[in-house]
């Protein structure tokens, strides 16, 4: 008998460190109205957001230790979504994963310090901060995006009609088919990638200080580029016609001005240090 | 008088030097003497400001958040519209330009201190700050607080912080170079937000 109880006793010791090493799942709804706004904070793990069907926050949120706790509450319009630490904890205790749906239209903003944050068929305004956390959004349209970290990566990937505003220390950063009204990019010393054909209109500004940057487009994209490296090399693979009456005079592999078709969208890469290539696609 | 003090009348020192007492902790003290320097710098690039175009809406934005966010904004909710109440007049542009950047570095530097404490009184630390590596003494003092994080933030933030600072090197070298050139005040500009970026991240409160 004792034997038997002992067993029983080894059994649900294992199941529930099983159940954490699992993780720990709660469930969260809140219902909501037009215009809410969705705050998450999360210091250690991911951040996924995908869109709700009505007018739902529905939020998943596993932990992976008793250490933490996700809270989650709602004040009118507004849901905050927050890692609590009932003690101190490190980047795997102190893990939580969070998927949340948000309705159309809602603005998001979403920290996370060390994992990845991932956004994706949104219809709102969304702010993503990480620090060495990576940053993915993907097919959002007619919204700010807007994109920060340290050194976490930022991909952007077919974002229409965006306001989109990129910031980062020294994380690479890609954008694949991303066009917009107003598409800023500012590096410190990591590399720029951008792969599009810079949309039909619009101003794009990619800055860096000592990174590469690298812009591939089709022989149909319409745009008036500029690009200079104070003390690096530009190298163009792109048939521009040169811009008659400019006060801006291009230096022989330093930097390099000219548009193609009708140049309805203004391109401007600059770099103090780094090599720019634009190339045909 | 502590540091504390000292940075509450920040404008005040910046414009007519100080009192008798603020002098004195200005020459004893690295982090204040760096902070001033910096902000007299800044004020004698925005004097350049004066022919240029608006800056882009952006800047407004970034300018307008970080005063609501550092609560300089008016209680009364300030002007519908930012641009106006800083840019009403092209003869005036200078000034509201100066005073912007310079409270943004201002609440920046000030919201890091009330988080992390105020700087070390003690001189002698201070000096010793000051003089390891090639960070100023408020980067070191943002880069022991990151330190917190682990190994990888700390070294992380530093390397950032050393590159962020050849990035303001590099921009100032260009504009004093090319004093009438837009794209290198532009520029200028856009270190000094990478900067203003690592500040906010380094203090950003995940718990």
């Amino acid at each position: 008998m004792r034997l038997q109880t002992a067993s029983l006793i080894v059994c649900a010791a294992l199941l529930s460190t099983y159940a954490l090493a699992a993780g720990n799942r709660k469930d969260f709804k809140y219902t909501v109205g037009n215009n809410a706004s969705v705050n998450v904070v999360n210091q250690f793990g991911s951040v996924t957001l995908t869109p709700a069907t009505g007018n739902q926050v529905v939020i998943a949120a596993t932990t992976h230790s008793d250490d933490v706790e996700a809270d989650c509450s709602q004040n009118g319009n507004r849901i905050e979504v927050r890692t609590h630490f009932l003690k101190s904890a490190n980047d795997s205790d102190g893990k939580v994963d969070y998927e949340i749906q948000v309705p159309n239209g809602a603005m998001v903003t979403a920290q996370v310090a060390s994992g990845s944050i991932r956004a994706e068929r949104l219809a709102g305004d969304v702010t993503l901060k990480g620090d060495s956390a990576s940053i993915e959004a993907r097919n959002i349209n007619h919204a700010h995006v807007h994109a920060n970290t340290v050194s976490g990566p930022i991909t952007l990937a077919d974002i229409t009609s965006g306001h989109v505003e990129i910031g980062t220390g020294s994380g690479k950063v890609s954008l694949t088919n991303v066009s917009g009204p107003s598409v800023t990019v500012n590096t410190t010393s990591s590399g720029i990638n951008y792969d599009g054909d810079f949309g039909s209109s619009g101003a794009y500004q990619l800055a860096t200080h000592s990174g590469p940057i690298d812009v591939q487009l089709p022989a149909s994209a319409s745009v008036e580029v500029k690009a200079e490296s104070v003390n690096g090399n530009v190298q163009n693979d792109f048939p521009l016609q040169p811009k008659t009456h400019s006060d801006f005079k291009p230096q022989m592999g330093r930097s390099f001005q000219g548009f193609a078709n009708s140049g309805s969208s203004s391109v401007n890469l600059h770099s103090f240090s780094g090599t720019i290539r634009v190339k045909k696609r | 008088m502590n540091c504390a003090e000292f940075q509450k009348d920040l404008p005040e020192i910046i414009e007519g030097g100080g009192t008798d007492e603020q002098k004195k902790h200005l020459a004893t003290c690295p982090i204040c003497a760096d902070l001033v320097q910096d902000l007299k710098y800044i004020a004698e690039q925005a004097k350049l400001l004066v022919p240029m175009e608006d800056p882009s809406p952006r800047v407004w934005d970034g300018i307008e958040k970080s005063l609501k966010q550092e609560g300089l904004w008016p209680a009364h909710g300030g002007p519908a519209n930012p641009r106006p109440f800083l840019v009403p007049q092209r003869s005036r542009i200078a000034w509201p330009m100066m005073a912007a950047v310079a409270a943004i570095v201002v609440a920046v530097v000030a919201g890091y201190y009330s988080r992390t404490g105020p700087a070390p009184s003690n001189g002698v630390t201070n000096q010793a700050i000051a003089s390891s590596g090639t960070l100023g003494p408020d980067d070191q003092q943002l880069v022991r607080a990151v330190s917190t994080r682990g190994a990888a933030a700390t070294d992380s933030y530093r390397k950032n912080l050393e590159d962020v600072h050849a990035y303001i090197a590099d921009a100032k070298k260009w504009v004093d170079a090319h004093p009438d050139d837009l794209d290198a005040r532009d520029a200028l500009m856009r270190a000094y937000e990478q900067k203003q970026l690592l500040y906010e991240m380094a203090t950003q409160d995940w718990q």
